[in-house]
């Protein structure tokens, strides 16, 4: 019987290598969305896909957001200004 | 078998294609999941630790009132030399607190340092996930592919 630490190595190997689209087809995946470039150098706040806030202050964007939306699940971002190369 | 979660990098902010050598703008982005809300968190191989920044903690539901913030020991790359600059991370004091949020199926608890500096939407992310992330998930890269997959320990 295969240890744990072999099935994963395993799956390493399909995700690095030829088996990889095959595997990844039927795993969940996370999508993007894609976002306007008004929204530039501010914070927004999206329900069910679409932007329902945004502003430069975060805690104002949530606090509307979850105002109009107080059963939905929210997602909070901020889109960072222009194009940088961030290293940390 | 302990199936991954595969991840599609995330355009952060705005979609920049890149080629001949030059990096997208496409990032290891994770939804995490806390109290009904959802934030974007940049995966960090190279921070040794998580770091997010005091608002995003009390937008989270966090109270810091009853804490008191320590003279922060991060360190790492700040371009400007201005020793009193205020965004020089030795200049900034910090909260340290955990937070349970989750990644797919998996729960998770880590110890933040939340930044008392005002976040900057323009330039900050709001959460970096360090090394102490990896102590939930074995963490495969692959830049070329503009994917990453998480691979959740077993509890």
């Amino acid at each position: 019987m295969a240890s744990k630490f072999s099935e994963q190595q395993e799956i390493f190997r399909k995700f690095s290598g030829f088996e990889a689209q095959k595997l990844i087809k039927e795993l969940p995946s996370q999508s993007a969305m894609r976002i306007d470039r008004k929204y530039e150098g501010k914070c927004i706040a999206i329900v069910r896909g679409k932007i329902v806030a945004s502003g430069i202050d975060i805690k104002k964007v949530a606090a509307e957001s979850r105002a109009r939306y107080p059963h939905d699940e929210i997602t909070l971002t901020n889109v960072i200004k222009g194009d940088r190369v961030f290293i940390f | 078998m302990v199936w991954p979660l595969v991840i599609d990098y995330q355009e952060y902010p705005i979609n920049r294609h890149g080629s001949h050598g030059e990096l997208s703008s496409m990032r290891p982005v994770i939804d995490i999941r806390h109290e009904g809300m959802i934030i974007k968190a940049l995966v960090d191989s190279g921070a040794d630790r998580s770091v997010s920044f005091k608002q995003v903690g009390e937008v989270l539901g966090l109270d810091f009132t009853h804490d008191r913030s320590v003279v922060s020991n991060l360190y790492g790359l700040h371009r400007c030399d201005r020793e009193g600059c205020e965004l020089n991370p030795l200049c900034l004091k910090t909260y340290e607190k955990p937070l349970s949020f989750s990644v797919g199926d998996k729960q998770v608890v880590l110890p933040i340092s939340w930044i008392e500096r005002k976040f900057n939407v323009e330039t900050d992310f709001m959460l970096i996930l360090g090394r102490d992330f990896f102590s939930y998930f074995d963490i495969l890269f692959k830049q070329r592919d503009e994917q990453f997959a998480l691979f959740p320990h077993e509890a």
